[in-house]
């Protein structure tokens, strides 16, 4: 039963590690001046493009997540209900993810722009 | 008919049976009532009370802000009257009223007999009538918080919030929460496991889901916020420097946790509306819900990426340039499954297979349409961050929270006051005096609130008492408040309905809509007859007869094969019966419990210490009696259809009990991790006040290796007590021996904790790193003190042989809280200890 739910909320989940890591990462590193700009800002778009990936493999091949996930055979009744959602959740967390992608991009790292 | 899972004619008794079981008590005793019908109406006609009453105190406002320079009210009591409005319509409002639409709408449309824990609801919803009373009543005397509904420090620390003014809302709400969270608890376990068989996820209907994932939100944003209480109250009473800058502590530390709570607060509000709004669309155009799948998604996406959100109430706080763009991107994202639903809305209603029926519920939809879409375009404009730079703290601000709430939940609202008034009066409301209700409604809201925007970007600031009179803001300020006399106008017109048309009772009209859900099928004090087979997600519609054979006892549990109050518990994706769960019957003792526990609360606020704990006690008290009824021995299988015999006690990972513990640990999780976040958070923040260069050394490795081991220790004890539970019927003192200990062993760990860490000096009010090492015993004291309650009843129940291998609930439970609390204990011990040894 909770894997089946984590495996619907795969994309989801795998967006929210993004803004956590991503928004961790981002603000300690500026906080504490460790590394240059330009490399935080490489360390903010990696994240994003890795998940990103993670989510779209999964949707690519759902079958052994949810074996992975649940350690059971997809149920045949339950798959297509199952499958849809997993692949809509997913598919608008990769859309959100690519919003933020957006944003490492354009944005300098450490910058107040005010 | 010979495939219904029941044969019929049915014999009178059972008839009787269910009757005489479910019957709701009569008098005095009605107060002991724990019927989701009964309760849920108190429970939605508390939240409308609290409504009009925030109502009052906003024409109040609106009557001060009429015209410039008005000395109507004081701005003290201005900034008593914008904070207890706000405050009571979010939390005293919004949340319980669509919280008790669930408790009483849910068990309906999942033809469940009742929710999995109706004494639990039955106190959550006494505890917040109590408690939300006392508030409230705080305005009379002046001792009102002034806060605003946010309560950000370093306003509201002691320094320049004197008086008990701000504790009220910090312990007042504080506790309304917890009550908020039990009932969530209640919702997920009920939607999970008491929905008729053959109800799969796919067939659910959508309200259940937005309840779902409502009920799933509250268990992870409320705990944040619960922390966030906690530390400002510390701080407010011991001088713990949390939010102080000056010895380490950050403001900002609040506004982070009082918004990873506050804006999932919003979708929690508008969510469970939404599911209204999908469930009525269908009815009135009389076709399937156009994008079913859509909304299911839709609703989840909004439920997580809400938890993205909340830094965009932090724009103008110094936060840099990309972590805004991040939470901008976020807030961009989480508009696309609104849109999503908004467009699934307008489909349905086209692809009616007759005209889209104007009534009043469908009057509200479209008013709700129109404010809604209004107030989601206005939020993607604040989600700009150079547009919010200017908005911020305007009344663009208050036209839009005002559109989104009012349009996202209190028109929904009352478009379900007149759809599902059938379901507990017997009168229907009328629809004349509705379309009055709804014209005035509508129009004194917009002419209330559209002209804010103006006023805001034309520069009035939100939460000014009054304003001089030639700054060009007056005409609009006047139009507002006609506005607002015109929308409460409308409410009046409803209370006149209300009045006149409702009745509480059964025996109205049979589906009035020709709705194609559960709800509407007939219904007496027991919910349904039987508990019917559900094959589609309209069965009304689909499985024609439904509603006769149902009558007629003709599918599940059509009796009360146990003797007393129960519910069939089904699988919780493919709703598979699994076993007769036996429900508890009307009780004070939850009633008592709630009364203590509010007045622990309430009498901490105002420093009468003793009284406060003898409350305390005596809720703790009435909770021991009230579980100590429950956990009733099997009855053994019993038939609850033709080829069909259930269990009626279960144990381990099927029973509803372990479910609703393992929610109850997320709960306690999410809570600490917003902890760990805040421990971390102020760390980066004030490096220079963490131990070891900051702060008085820790103490030897020796103190956390023996808190540690005590804590292994009474794990291993649990887990040797519950090999050694006896044969059913045999005491064993040698069971709660060992709980006793095991108890002991985590008020030691803690003690050790505590102790090293005073050994070396530490001052919880020197630094927010003093104070944030003390506040991880304090949290977990807090579980430990949980822990050695259930510990000891667990044991108490073994000596009088009511613990035995088979009927082994309270012991699982106690077990489970234990583990858990042994893990965060360690966990703690290494943030503790290891993370400024890392720093070196
Ligand atoms: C019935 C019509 C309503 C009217 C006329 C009204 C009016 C007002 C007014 C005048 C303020 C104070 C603005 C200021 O001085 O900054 C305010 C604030 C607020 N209102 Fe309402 N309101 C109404 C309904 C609601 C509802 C239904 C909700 C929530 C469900 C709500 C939530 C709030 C909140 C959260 C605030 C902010 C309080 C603060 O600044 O701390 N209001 N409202």
């Amino acid at each position: 039963m909770i894997g089946t739910l984590i495996f619907i909320l795969t994309g989801p989940i795998l967006w929210a590690a993004d803004l956590t890591i991503i928004y961790g990462a981002q603000s300690s590193l500026c906080a504490f001046g460790a590394l240059p700009p330009q490399i935080v800002g490489w360390l903010v778009l990696a994240p994003c493009v890795i998940l990103m990936g993670l989510v779209l493999l999964a949707l690519a091949k759902p079958s052994p997540v949810f074996r992975g996930l649940t350690g059971a055979s997809p149920p045949p009744e339950q798959w297509p209900f199952l499958l849809s959602i997993t692949r809509l959740l997913g598919g608008i967390s990769v859309l959100a993810m690519v919003y933020f992608s957006i944003a490492a991009l354009l944005l300098p790292a450490c910058g107040q722009l005010r | 008919m010979n495939d219904l899972p029941n044969s019929g004619p049915r014999p009178a008794s059972e008839l009787e049976d269910l009757k005489r079981i479910w019957a709701t008590p009569g008098g005095f005793r009605l107060l002991t009532a724990v019927n989701n019908t009964v309760v849920g109406t108190l429970y939605i006609g508390a939240a409308f009370l609290f409504f009009v009453l925030a109502g009052i105190l906003a024409l109040l406002m609106r009557t001060q802000l009429a015209v410039g320079d008005n000395t109507f009210l004081s701005q003290d009591l201005y900034n008593q009257l914008f904070t207890t409005h706000g405050t009571t319509m979010m939390f005293l409002f919004a949340v319980p009223a669509v919280e008790a639409l669930g408790v009483m709408l849910l068990p309906q449309m999942l033809a469940a007999r009742d929710l999995p824990f109706p004494r639990l609801s039955a106190f959550a919803i006494w505890a917040y009538i109590i408690g939300g009373l006392v508030f409230f009543s705080t305005i009379f005397y002046d001792m009102a918080p002034k806060g605003g509904w946010f309560m950000y420090p370093p306003l509201t620390l002691k320094e320049y919030s004197p008086g008990d003014n701000a504790d009220f809302w910090l312990l007042g709400i504080g506790f309304i929460e917890i009550s908020a969270i039990a009932g969530a608890i209640e919702i997920i376990v009920g939607v999970l496991r008491t929905r008729p068989p053959g109800m799969t996820l796919a067939k659910m209907p959508i309200f259940a889901w937005a309840m779902l994932i409502f009920a799933a939100m509250i268990v992870f944003a409320f705990p944040a916020v619960i922390l966030a209480t906690m530390l400002l109250e510390i701080e407010r009473t011991f001088g713990w420097p949390f939010f102080t800058a000056a010895l380490g502590g950050d403001a900002l530390l609040w506004q982070h946790l009082f918004w990873f709570f506050g804006h999932p607060e919003v979708y929690i509000i508008f969510l469970p509306a939404a599911g209204l709004v999908s469930m009525m669309i269908p009815t009135m155009a009389q076709t399937p819900l156009v994008g079913y799948r859509l909304i299911v998604v839709a609703l989840i996406a909004t439920g997580f990426f809400s938890f993205g959100l909340w830094v965009h109430h932090m724009f103008t706080t110094g936060i840099p340039g990309l972590s805004l763009a991040f939470f901008s991107a976020a807030s961009m994202a989480v508009s696309v499954p609104s849109g999503i639903q908004v467009f699934s809305w307008i489909a349905t209603m086209a692809a009616g297979r007759q005209r889209f029926r104007i009534t009043v519920p469908s009057l509200f939809i479209l008013g709700f349409l129109f404010i809604f879409v209004l107030g989601g375009l206005t939020g993607v404009m604040v989600a700009v961050v150079p547009f919010d730079f200017q908005a911020h703290d305007s009344y663009f601000i208050v036209a839009h929270l005002h559109y989104v709430l009012v349009g996202g939940m209190v028109f929904p609202l009352f478009a379900t006051f007149y759809y599902w008034a059938p379901l507990v009066s017997s009168r229907m409301l009328s629809e004349r005096l509705g379309k009055w209700t709804f014209g005035l409604m509508f129009i004194g809201f917009n002419t209330a609130f559209f002209p804010m925007h103006i006023t805001g970007l034309s520069g009035m600031p939100r939460r000014v008492w009054t304003y001089p009179g030639n700054l060009g803001w007056d005409i609009l300020n006047t139009i507002s408040t006609v506005g607002a006399f015109i929308m409460a106008a409308g409410v009046l017109v409803f209370i006149l309905d209300l009045v006149r048309n409702f009745r509480f009772g059964q025996g109205g009209v049979q589906n009035p809509w020709n709705a194609g859900t559960l709800e509407f099928l007939p219904n007496d004090v027991y919910s349904t007859r039987s508990i019917p087979h559900v094959t589609s997600r309209e069965p009304v519609w689909d499985q024609p007869g439904l509603a006769e054979q149902v009558d007629q006892g003709l599918h599940y549990l059509p009796n009360a094969p146990t003797g007393g109050r129960e519910t069939l518990i089904t699988s919780a994706i493919e709703a598979k019966p699994q076993y007769v769960l036996q429900m508890p019957g009307p009780s004070w003792s939850h009633l008592i419990a709630a009364a203590g526990t509010a007045a622990f609360f309430l009498l901490l606020t105002v420093k009468q210490v003793n009284i406060a704990i003898a409350c305390g006690v005596l809720a703790i008290g009435a909770c021991l009696f009230w579980t100590w009824q429950l956990d009733r021995p099997s009855q053994g299988e019993v038939q609850v259809a033709r080829n069909l015999r259930l269990p009626t006690y279960i144990t381990g990972p099927l029973s509803h009990s372990w479910w609703a513990m393992v929610v109850l640990m997320l709960v306690s999780a999410s809570l600490y991790l917003s902890y760990v976040f805040a421990y971390l958070y102020l760390w980066t923040v004030s490096p220079e006040v963490w131990a070891p260069a900051g702060s008085p050394g820790l103490p030897g490795i020796a103190y956390p290796a023996i808190s540690a081991t005590l804590l292994v220790v009474g794990t291993g004890l649990v887990i040797a007590s519950g090999k050694m539970l006896p044969q059913p019927g045999r005491q064993s003192p040698s069971v709660a021996a060992l709980l006793a200990l095991a108890a002991a062993a985590m008020v030691a760990a803690i003690a050790v904790e505590v102790w090293g860490h005073l050994g070396t000096g530490l001052d919880p009010a020197a630094s927010s790193y003093g104070a944030m090492v003390f506040m991880a015993s304090v949290l977990e004291g807090q579980i430990a003190f949980a822990v050695v309650i259930m510990c000891l009843f667990a044991g108490a129940r073994a000596v009088t042989r009511q613990l035995d291998r088979d009927r082994r609930v309270t012991f699982d439970n106690a077990a489970l809280l234990y583990y858990y609390a042994a893990a965060q204990g360690l966990f703690g011990l290494l943030l503790i200890h290891g993370f400024p040894r890392l720093l070196g």
